[in-house]
């Protein structure tokens, strides 16, 4: 393995090469690591004490916490409501009062932007959810029983993934009309509704390969040898072993599902008035993107940060939880 | 390899069975009436409406309308919609744009992702790498009509260098959208070039490749890289079926009759036969397109055989 690593030196750091001299004794002593720390440390220690000292983790975690005070108490940031609006200073650019400036109806963009965090999350963490347990559900099951019916399982993920995800949420989304007296919370539903029907798939197949990969193991037969239930060698035994992955995927995919909300609204479909969002608000802001540029940066810049920090989270925890990586 | 192809073929004709079902299911649950508002300021006189939801058999049950629009389309017949246009010339104007969009867009992700891929994975932390992470963070993390809208204001309306719009479709129309289209994959493709290539770099095959004697370029290029290029042509494959629905994003910025607006009108209008068509092309071509990747692994990867 070093000498692999001496051709790569050329071009790798010294440090790095330090370090892979480090992984390639500890992979020789499997045992070793662990006597010289005391105690043996779980996979899931090990990636918590790996986080610890992330700075990537570090970054993101900090800006989600932030972003998730944002969407849960507006109210904080602050003291305007995004009601209330004065027409004469109808898209006003950037000033010293208002760091944001005013969008078209003269709202206070910093205050539409503060309160458009809930919704945009709250999509992304309820598409995100439903998915991951929707996709684990048909995963575990096609994986563990095998047979016909994982047969059947499989096909009916190849029929949802072989649909293009903005043109089936388009399908969802005008199958349920909503009045406009229709409360924000129903409106946000019915996007999640959308994501979330045709989203599941890639969850579910991780999910069936790391099962499989899973179901042979040794521990697995020693359960079932010792008469366990399925339900429980499932839950207790293959699932801790099979989620990292589909947790990592899931990570990511919440940044990318609040970028699609923003997409579906861009297309007057996803998020419509009176619900604030980003995605509202950069879609209202692109057709003014040539006389008034602020309108459009700033919603923009806090939907990236936001879907940034979901990658960078998923990364990071990826890395952490990928042993060949360290 | 021949009774592998043919089990996937079978295995297309079930997928392409169901989804469109699954389409055809979804577009009858559409609410509304097709014929409203299609007479002018008056309603359709009853008559009218009558005849019409005769003919198009508007009338009878979900499985029976779905089971004479698979025997028609067996027959080649893509049906007409509601003003009486074939589906098929619609489609045959939209498909070939949209088609040609989705390809330069992945042009691109193959030149641009896999050319940065190969160059910050050879330079680990080097410069390039950092300045292709970040640049590949920026990206990915800005919505696409974001992405489209900027370029379109800065390269196309301030420099003039691309047309601003892309009405008639030609290839040279589309460089710009396509690569609006293509540049979120873009940087997907090249940090899955990175970081597969990084890992392979470390194999022993390369090891022998570079003890051997041989140069540089060549253990990069040809043995190292044809092995890593496995999981990057699995997302391109994959990423043709979100491309070519993503369109319609990119497709409502540049102003280009693909595939991406008639489908838009046509959910709205419930046309059911027109969505069903596109999404059935779609989905063929998405299924087509996988079945080649799987068949390319073998050629990638001399140890993979289809039995």
């Amino acid at each position: 393995m070093s000498d692999i690593d001496a051709s790569a030196a050329a071009t790798a750091p010294t440090a790095r090469g330090g370090s892979q001299h480090h992984e390639a004794i500890s992979t020789a002593l499997p045992g070793r690591p662990q006597e010289g720390h005391g105690e043996p440390r779980s996979l899931g220690k090990d990636a918590w004490l790996d986080l610890r000292t992330n700075p990537i983790f570090l970054i993101s975690a900090t800006l989600i916490v932030v972003l998730l005070t944002m969407a849960m108490f507006p109210g904080l940031f602050t003291s305007q409501t995004p009601e209330s609006a004065d027409l004469t200073k109808s898209r006003v650019g950037p000033s010293s009062q208002a760091w944001f400036g005013y969008d078209l109806q003269g709202n206070d963009i910093y205050t539409l932007t503060v309160y458009g965090a809930r919704a945009s999350i709250m999509v992304g963490v309820l598409a995100t959810t439903i998915t991951l347990l929707l996709g684990s559900l048909a995963g575990i099951v096609a994986g563990y029983a095998g047979g016909w019916v994982d047969s059947v399982i499989s096909r009916l993920t190849d029929v949802f993934y072989a649909i293009p995800l903005l043109l089936g949420a388009i399908l969802v989304v005008f199958a349920f009309p909503t009045p406009p007296e229709t409360p924000s919370i129903v409106i946000i539903l019915r996007v999640v509704a959308a994501l979330a029907i045709l989203g599941w798939t890639p969850v579910a197949r991780i999910m069936r390969s790391s099962v499989i990969g899973v179901k042979q193991a040794d521990y697995v037969q020693a359960a079932r040898a010792l008469g366990a239930s399925p339900v429980r060698i499932v839950l207790r035994h293959i699932l801790p072993n099979a989620v990292a992955p589909v947790i990592v995927v899931s990570t990511i995919a919440l940044g990318g599902y609040i970028a699609v909300e923003a997409t579906l609204s861009f297309l007057g479909l996803g998020l419509t008035p009176p619900v604030v969002s980003w995605g509202v608000a950069i879609s209202e802001a692109s057709t003014f993107v040539r006389v008034s540029p602020h309108m459009l940066l700033f919603p923009s810049l806090f939907l990236s940060i936001t879907v940034l920090a979901f990658i960078m989270l998923g990364d990071a925890v990826r890395d952490a939880l990928d042993p060949k990586l360290r | 390899m021949g009774r592998y192809v043919i089990r996937r073929l079978l295995q297309m004709v079930l997928v392409l069975i169901g989804t469109t079902f699954l389409i055809f299911a979804m577009v009858y649950a559409l609410p509304g009436d097709p014929f409203a508002g299609k007479c002018g300021d008056r309603a359709c006189p009853p008559d009218y409406v009558a005849a019409q939801r005769a003919k198009f058999g508007l009338d009878d049950p979900l499985l029976i309308q779905y089971f004479n629009y698979v025997k028609n389309l067996l027959r080649g017949n893509f049906g007409e919609s509601y003003n009486g246009i074939t589906v098929a010339s619609q489609l045959q104007q939209a498909i070939p744009i949209t088609l040609r969009l989705t390809a330069l867009a992945v042009a691109f992700e193959i030149v641009i992702g896999i050319g940065a891929g190969i160059l910050s994975g050879i330079r680990r932390n080097g410069y390039f790498d950092n300045l292709a992470l970040i640049s590949t963070l920026v990206v990915i993390s800005i919505p696409i009509f974001v992405i489209g809208y900027v370029l379109q204001f800065t390269l196309g309306v301030k420099l003039g260098i691309f047309p601003v719009t892309a009405s008639d479709g030609s290839w040279g129309q589309l460089i710009l959208p396509g690569l609006v289209l293509g540049s979120l994959s873009l940087a997907y493709v090249s940090r899955l070039t990175r970081t597969s290539l990084a890992e392979n770099l470390r194999a022993d095959y390369v090891r022998t490749a570079v003890a051997k004697g041989l140069s540089r370029t060549r253990v990069i290029g040809v043995h190292t890289l044809r092995n890593s290029l496995i999981p990057v042509v699995t997302y391109i494959g994959g990423d043709v079926g979100t491309l070519l629905g993503g369109a319609i994003v990119t497709e409502g910025i540049f102003n280009i009759n693909g595939i991406g607006g008639l489908t838009f009108q046509a959910i709205r209008l419930k046309e059911g036969s027109l969505v069903v068509g596109v999404v059935t092309l779609l989905v063929l071509v998405f299924l087509l397109v996988n079945l080649l990747v799987d068949l390319l692994y073998a050629v990638l990867d001399p140890r993979i055989r289809y039995e």
